[in-house]
């Protein structure tokens, strides 16, 4: 019994060994892992990939999707290490900054100069999310070029196009014709409401953003001013957040559980028809409300600028960490995925294209009627912390908003109670840092 | 047989209120299993229908999905490794330890008392931390390496008091008969008590290759990719996707759970002996 | 027998030698990858370190990240949420437990049966149970939603309303881990002796009464150990609540554990998780000492 059990055993270790070493023994190829959000930016990367490694015989691509709310934690956890677990990330304008300014990223000026791309082809809001905005930022004073630019977005005013031909709506240019549109829109009792907001008190809520889509309309004012001063109490913002607590707590037009929206269950609710309104990344959703395997309301959705026409400007670039065996190959994959791919991606998923050209490319044009809007949206668009110097503690800051905004609309804070508060927190936190004096 | 109840069991109407009971009982911890399996068989729009579908065409995309991209393939033999190794190294270390601990009166209880308290007490969030930065030092962050490393310090404790106690259910005289007869300790232990606490020894590997299995916190903090990423953290990939994949989510928790549920149901003898503290039998 | 004895005498030096070298492996094991680690966290959290700002270096701060965690109210927050749990769900767990042993006990047909389907949710990995639970309880697909809604409540969203999702944090723990609390009372319903409950039978006493003074205090001393086990175990509880809300709605979920991994992994602050999570270890070590005297609870349990 001793030796059979003997045998069995050493049988499964020396198994497990050879898979082991059968695995790691494939290394004559170069091997690029890509760690991107999970969703269509993963999706699209993987769907270019195989096309990648016909052209490059001798490079492997691996993407990995990384789920939106362990995305910061995984990544760095990993950058920092220098694990080599990822050869090319993702990130935001936020996430750039830290990478930058820790190191963990490769300056990509003179792969670059070597190839053959036309950066003036990038918007350029998107192609300055690699840059930090230039000389705008302390943390990249040269204007170093870190990540190409990915995805593209910009936050626009999501509207059931076809409830609003059916009650003689138009979509608003003053912020009464809102308040209107979404009341008359909010029939609780046929589980139908007016807006979807997010609410969550989390990390990766989408409250900052949707306050903020306001706030740039009302003349309120960015986070930081001059010398990092914290500048959240302003009398823009006041009315800002006073419209989104009214919003859910005066005209209660937000479906129950908007305490626990983030971003997905914001497109989820317009997607199921249970809200007909929503601030949103504009092509980032309608890759889903325009999917008829996952939206009820393929078709009927319109997408509009928020009165006043100024909206949040977003995207994602793709960088070369540090670790990266392979950085000129990985540069190749870089730019596959950014130029020759960008039409393509676009196209098949919900990705904002960030190139000129793109938006001139009429199969892009027959999909996306709106892209001209979008390419000016872009452009001119903010930046939600471009103002101000992209620091490495933005992604504390961004907690300290979203948490402080959802404390005034959920948990009844008084709103100039409640952006003081953030005002407070904010200083405190810079002071500790050494950002402010 | 009387049980320790008292009474007889001869009223009818006990009997059945007895199983009613235990048939609403049995429902509750099975039902939300069977609800996991439906939904992996139903498509998105299905899972997102309200009323939810009693009635639906099951598909097994989602399975297909999970086994044709190479991702869980190599998670689940992640998996794997990191708990046969985590397990192989418990029991020869915890084994030799817990032999001589269970031979060695005096001292042995109080350090073993001291090893089962520091099991139980420590949070994994204590160990995860320097663990984390530790195989950042030594360049060890997403590798299978670090995680067998983790799981062994973690389980330690716990597999060399199992064996303890199974070793304690062997008499001292079994050896000292083998001894007086000549053989070496060594000799003993090889030929004698190894075969005889065989039995203890398998149910302290399932249990270990369990623990190592349904592992998390230090999974999803030491890897991240395919290279070293267990199931576990994989499925929890699913998570805060855009859109949820809920089905998705639900066919790989399904696969993810196929080995604690064949383990619970055939080996259950077996990992109860973890369970109960002292050499009940 | 005085042969053996004399054997054993001369004997025992070289064996206590074989036996120590045999203890080398698990020691030298134990110190390397245990005792280092913890120490080394220990030190550091003395330090003031961000790995997210490698920049800004390891500063020593003495004591400070401690008294930092004693101000801080999140922690706070999540030492009462922990408590909460704990104390519901191991009272509950218990009580359920002693009840399903009691009706598992003896012969009859089909324990087997059900023995095995109740034993099945303590063997499932914590992620699995999460998403599970996560199924049916989500406003968007779950189940249970639905059944309240059909029922009135319409503005009820389980899992980001700050009460109910409590609740159901400590509803899964009990429907996981009850099974622990009655296998381990089962075995020891049956390894009693049946002489005192014929006795008592004879005697006429009533089921409540054998149940209550005979029952209840020989299995007592073992009910005492899982109440400890059970307690420490659920304060360290993190699985089931990352997946299931992430420590939301707001706060209302977070746990000591879920809140140091965010501090260590979303933050990266270095020193400060660690001074947290040595505070989680004193807690607890402090929990189970009081417990400990307060239960008399014999650790050793080993029948010679």
């Amino acid at each position: 019994m001793k030796g059979k059990l003997g045998v069995c055993l050493a049988i499964v270790l020396i198994g497990s060994l050879v898979l082991g070493t059968v695995v790691v023994s494939a290394q004559t190829v170069k091997r690029i892992t890509v760690g991107l959000e999970a969703g269509f930016m993963s999706d699209g990367a993987s769907l270019v990939a195989p096309d990648f490694e016909k052209a490059h015989p001798d490079i492997k691509v691996t993407v990995v999707p990384i789920p939106y709310t362990a995305f910061r934690q995984k990544v760095i956890q990993e950058l920092s290490a220098g694990s080599g677990a990822y050869d090319i990330v993702g990130g935001y304008l936020e996430l750039n900054a830290s990478y930058i300014a820790a190191g963990w990223v490769v300056p990509l000026d003179k792969y670059v100069a070597e190839s053959d791309i036309d950066t003036n082809d990038f918007i350029p809001s998107f192609y300055n999310l690699g840059t930090l905005f230039g000389r705008a930022s302390q943390l990249n004073p040269a204007g170093d070029v870190y990540g190409l630019p990915f995805n593209g977005d910009v936050m626009m005013l999501i509207f059931r196009k076809d409830l609003y031909a059916l009650n003689g709506l138009t979509p608003p240019g003053t912020w009464e014709e809102f308040v209107k549109n979404v009341t008359k829109l909010n029939q609780p009792k046929d589980d139908l409401y007016g807006m979807a907001v997010s609410g969550a008190r989390a990390n990766d809520s989408h409250v900052m953003f949707d306050f903020y889509s306001f706030a740039l309309n009302m003349d309120g004012t960015l986070p930081l001013g001059e010398g990092n001063k914290p500048q959240v109490y302003s009398p823009g913002n006041v009315r800002a957040l006073q419209l989104y607590v009214d919003l859910v707590n005066k005209y209660k037009v937000t479906p129950p559980g908007v305490r626990e929206y983030r971003y997905a269950e914001k497109n989820a609710a317009v997607a199921q028809g249970k809200a007909t309104h929503m601030v949103q990344w504009m092509l980032a959703c309608a890759g889903e409300l325009e999917d008829p395997d996952q939206s009820r309301v393929h078709g009927k959705v319109g997408y509009t600028t928020m009165p006043g026409g100024g909206s949040v400007v977003g995207g994602w670039s793709i960088l070369i960490a540090d670790a990266c065996k392979y950085p000129k190959e990985a540069f190749e994959f870089l730019k596959f995925l950014s130029i020759d791919s960008d039409a393509r991606i676009s196209l098949a998923y919900g990705k904002g294209p960030v190139l000129k050209s793109s938006a001139q490319d009429p199969e892009m044009i027959k999909k996306y009627p709106y892209i001209a809007d979008y390419v000016k949206a872009a452009t001119n668009g903010m930046h939600m912390c471009a103002c101000s110097p992209a620091l490495p503690l933005w992604l504390e800051i961004t907690d300290i908003l979203n948490f402080g905004f959802a404390d005034a609309v959920f948990e009844g804070v008084p709103v100039e109670e409640a952006l003081k508060h953030i005002d407070k927190k904010m200083a405190e936190l810079l002071k500790e840092e050494g950002f402010l004096e | 047989m009387k049980s320790a109840i008292g009474a007889p069991k001869s009223l009818r109407f006990l009997v059945m209120g007895r199983y009613l009971l235990l048939t609403i009982l049995s429902a509750i911890s099975v039902f939300p299993i069977i609800w996991l399996f439906l939904s992996s068989m139903k498509t998105q729009v299905d899972l997102l229908a309200r009323p939810p579908v009693l009635f639906f065409k099951p598909t097994a995309q989602y399975y297909i999905y999970c086994l044709e991209t190479g991702f869980f393939g190599s998670y689940f033999v992640n998996s794997l490794i990191v708990a046969l190794f985590t397990t192989f190294f418990s029991i020869i270390i915890g084994g030799l330890g817990g032999y001589s601990l269970a031979r060695l009166r005096f001292c042995g209880d109080k350090f073993m008392a001291f090893l089962i308290l520091s099991f139980r007490m420590l949070p994994a969030v204590t160990l995860v931390i320097p663990m984390y930065l530790l195989a950042r030092k030594f360049g060890l962050v997403n590798t299978k390496l670090s995680l067998i490393i983790a799981y062994v310090a973690f389980n330690l404790p716990f597999v060399t008091w199992m064996i303890r106690n199974y070793m304690d259910t062997i008499p001292v005289e079994v050896e000292e008969a083998a001894m007086t007869d000549g053989a070496s300790r060594i000799y003993t232990l090889m030929r004698i008590t190894l075969p005889l606490s065989l039995p203890g020894l398998f149910s302290t590997a399932i249990f270990c290759f369990l623990l190592s299995w349904n592992e998390f916190i230090f999974a999803t903090s030491l890897t991240s990719s395919p290279k070293a990423q267990t199931f576990p953290v994989a499925v929890s990939g699913f998570i805060g996707c855009r859109g949820i994949a809920w089905s998705a989510l639900a066919a790989s928790t399904c696969i993810m759970l196929l080995p604690p549920l064949l383990f619970g149901i055939f080996a259950q003898r077996y990992i109860i002996r973890g369970f109960v503290p002292g050499a009940i039998k | 027998m005085k042969r053996v004895t004399a054997i054993k005498k001369t004997e025992n030096f070289a064996e206590k030698h074989i036996l120590i070298i045999l203890l080398v492996p698990l020691l030298v094991t134990l110190c390397s990858v245990l005792l280092y680690p913890l120490g080394y966290s220990l030190v550091l959290s003395l330090c003031k370190w961000s790995i997210a700002r490698p920049f800004l270096g390891k500063k020593f701060v003495g004591i400070s990240q401690y008294i930092k965690a004693f101000k801080s109210g999140p922690f706070f927050i999540a030492i009462v949420n922990t408590f909460i749990f704990t104390g519901a769900a191991v009272s509950i767990q218990l009580v359920l437990g002693i009840g399903i042993a009691l009706l598992l006990h003896g012969d009859f047909r089909g324990r087997g049966i059900f023995q095995t389907v109740l034993f099945i949710p303590v063997v499932l990995t914590p992620v699995g149970v999460g998403i599970l639970w996560k199924i049916l309880l989500s406003t968007d697909i779950g189940l249970f939603p639905y059944i309240l809604s059909r029922m009135g409540f319409r503005e009820i969203s389980l899992l980001s309303n700050p009460l109910l999702a409590k609740l159901c944090i400590i509803m899964v723990d009990i429907w996981t881990e009850t099974p622990f609390v009655f296998i381990i009372v089962l075995a020891s319903l049956e390894s009693l002796s049946l002489e005192p409950f014929e006795a008592a039978h004879i005697d006429g006493a009533s089921r409540w009464q054998i149940f209550r003074y005979i029952t209840l205090p020989l299995i007592k001393p073992l009910i005492m150990v899982v109440v400890l086990i059970r307690v420490m175990d659920v304060f360290r509880i993190f699985d089931t609540i990352y997946i299931m809300t992430g420590g939301g709605p707001g706060s209302a979920t977070e746990s000591v554990s879920t809140h140091t991994m965010r501090v260590m992994f979303q933050w990266f602050r270095t020193g400060y998780a660690s001074a947290l999570s040595f505070i989680i270890l004193a807690i607890i070590v402090a929990m189970s000492l009081v417990l400990t005297k307060a239960l008399r609870v014999e650790y050793l349990q080993v029948k010679r």
